[in-house]
């Protein structure tokens, strides 16, 4: 096939601002209107077409804003065999778009050869751990450059669990190399389904290896008597989120923050004043270290 | 201890309601109940496997009705569960299982839509390969010309039916604002979809054309396409069909194979493309 072409900068570093999630109904008006915004991620595999227009729009989109790629389809923590066919399309889309962060989930979603295109979460187990290490491992060395591994919310927990998910993360990153994203929406959510401390959390990850922040909105559903948070993506940013945002940034410093919203999709401006919100936060964060 | 690899089986067992109970003895019950947790997963799933073929399928939904749409996805996917991390393949059977789920019903001709609606799908996501300049035919010399291959674009599908299916999916888009009667009786329908700069365009093909295009589609040399379809079309006229698929600009490529396969003769046809009557493509 003819490769894409379009013009565009050498790959870009993500500063140490704020982000959005691009997905395909602002894709034109952003491509056109080239708002003021310090980078965009899009999902890997929203780009995993052979070729068209999809494609074409990202890389012109490309050419004015820093990118991130992240993944939710590698199935990472599956024990089915290592996806070599889906690699293949993460690594092509890294040739055409040069991203400066490529990033994974702590999951999996697959087994048997089915997948269940969801983000499921693992056993915290010393196995799990293992082959976590193995297949973060696995992925870097096929594309030749390291990755960020992201937190998911849960809504279960394993009985056979034998370590708290701060440090399966933290093994996970010191002994494949992997960056850490951290996703502060889903520490909070998982905090409040499983009861744990969301600011110990964040306090047990290594400071050096979170390379980037997620910020997004969660939903909350009546179990009977019980409250349980689901990670939807299709609302603000909440106050609690942001007050454990303001924790991270004290715990991990200044660090490329992402707004996500999926579902029932706002005007872009919305979007753009959330990044606004988060970059008011940051800037605090830069002045205290200047 | 479950090994992770059993967990796993057990966990997708119960998403798939194959064994509910299989993953309760794995899951810790703090005051909801392990299936109310897995259903939250069960949800997730359902609806991203929704909205995927919603988006792949929108006429079908809409001739059906939103309330059949759904309960066909379901019974789909129970036998055609998602295969890949990316979620753009999941549709591509559905109309194999329309075909066979409507067989002998009166809305058979679904499987047909569906295949359209599968091959927008396919050509909005195909290689991107530019038009071959048609000037390359005029170094052909003409005992050549039954030995010529015509490469399609990638980004090109061909659509068949008995049924009148481009009717009924112009007839069904969004911007029409009633779900129209479908007229069935109107005869069959060959539609072409190619991929232009910012949109993909259907067009009704001749029998003669759709069958020349197929022919290419199967690496077929001019000559033996030609002969083929003359064969089954008895006003089959291959210098307008020929006129015709050229200026739609859907070849890639062209090149002369060793054999020719048929004694058909194509020099007259080429003939009158070379040189005034190249089209622009």
């Amino acid at each position: 096939m003819d490769a894409p072409c379009v013009e565009r900068t050498a790959p870009a570093p993500i500063p140490a601002i704020a982000g959005i999630g691009l997905r395909a109904a602002h894709q034109e008006q952003l491509a056109r209107e080239r708002p003021t915004v310090g980078w965009v991620e899009v999902h890997s595999e929203n780009y995993f077409a052979d070729g068209g227009k999809q494609i074409e729009r990202l890389l012109s989109v490309r050419s004015h804003y820093p990118l991130s790629l992240h993944g939710v389809g590698m199935s990472l923590g599956s024990t089915d065999a290592f996806d070599v066919e889906h690699a293949r399309k993460l690594e092509r889309l890294i040739d055409w778009s040069e991203p400066a962060f490529v990033s994974e989930h702590l999951s999996w979603g697959s087994v048997g050869g089915v997948h269940f295109n969801d983000l499921l979460p693992l056993p915290l187990t010393e196995e799990a751990l293992e082959h976590m290490i193995a297949r973060v491992g696995e992925l870097q060395d096929y594309l030749g450059r390291s990755i960020l591994i992201e937190n998911v919310s849960s809504y279960l927990q394993f009985t056979q669990s034998q370590m708290p998910e701060w440090e399966f993360l933290s093994g996970l990153s010191a002994r494949s190399g992997c960056g850490l994203l951290l996703d502060v929406n889903n520490v909070y959510v998982s905090a409040c389904n499983h009861g744990f401390d969301a600011r110990r959390y964040l306090s047990a990850l290594p400071r050096h290896r979170v390379q980037e922040l997620h910020l997004a909105g969660h939903t909350r559903n009546r179990h009977e008597d019980r409250e349980i948070l689901i990670d939807s993506h299709d609302a603000p940013v909440c106050e609690a989120v942001w007050e454990l945002y303001d924790f991270a940034l004290e715990c991990f410093g200044p660090v490329p923050t992402l707004i996500e919203w999926d579902t029932d999709l706002p005007a872009l401006g919305v979007l753009l004043a959330e990044a606004a919100e988060a970059n008011r936060r940051l800037n605090r964060v830069h002045a205290l270290a200047a | 201890m479950p090994s992770l690899r059993d967990t796993q089986i057990a966990f997708s067992a119960a998403l798939r309601s194959e064994d509910p109970g299989a993953a309760g003895l794995l899951l810790v019950d703090d005051g909801i109940a392990p299936e109310d947790r897995l259903q939250i997963y069960r949800n997730n799933h359902r609806l991203a496997v929704l909205a995927t073929m919603q988006a792949t399928y929108p006429v079908i939904e809409r001739l059906g009705g939103a309330d059949w749409f759904r309960h066909s996805v379901s019974r789909y996917h129970d036998i055609y569960p998602s295969r890949s991390g990316d979620l753009q393949y999941l549709g591509e059977n559905y109309p194999d299982f329309l075909r066979s789920a409507l067989a002998g019903t009166s809305h058979g001709y679904f499987a047909d839509v569906a295949a359209l609606e599968w091959g927008y799908q396919c050509v909005l996501t195909a290689a991107d390969r530019a038009p071959v300049d048609l000037e390359v035919l005029r170094a052909v010399a003409a005992q050549d010309y039954e030995r010529l291959v015509f490469v399609p674009r990638p980004a090109l599908r061909l659509v068949q039916s008995e049924f009148p299916i481009f009717a009924i999916w112009q007839a069904n888009q969004p911007s029409v604002p009633e779900v129209p009667a479908t007229r069935l009786d109107a005869g069959p329908s060959r539609v072409l979809l190619i991929r232009r700069e910012d949109h993909v365009e259907l067009r009704e093909l001749s029998e003669g054309s759709s069958l020349l295009l197929q022919h290419w589609l199967a690496a077929t040399p001019l000559g033996a396409a030609a002969a083929a379809v003359a064969a089954r079309v008895v006003e089959f006229d291959l210098g307008l069909s020929l006129r015709e698929l050229l200026s739609l600009a859907t070849i890639a490529d062209v090149f002369c194979a060793d054999e020719c396969g048929s004694g058909a003769r194509c020099d007259s046809y080429m003939a009158a493309l070379r040189p005034a009557a190249l089209p622009d493509g």
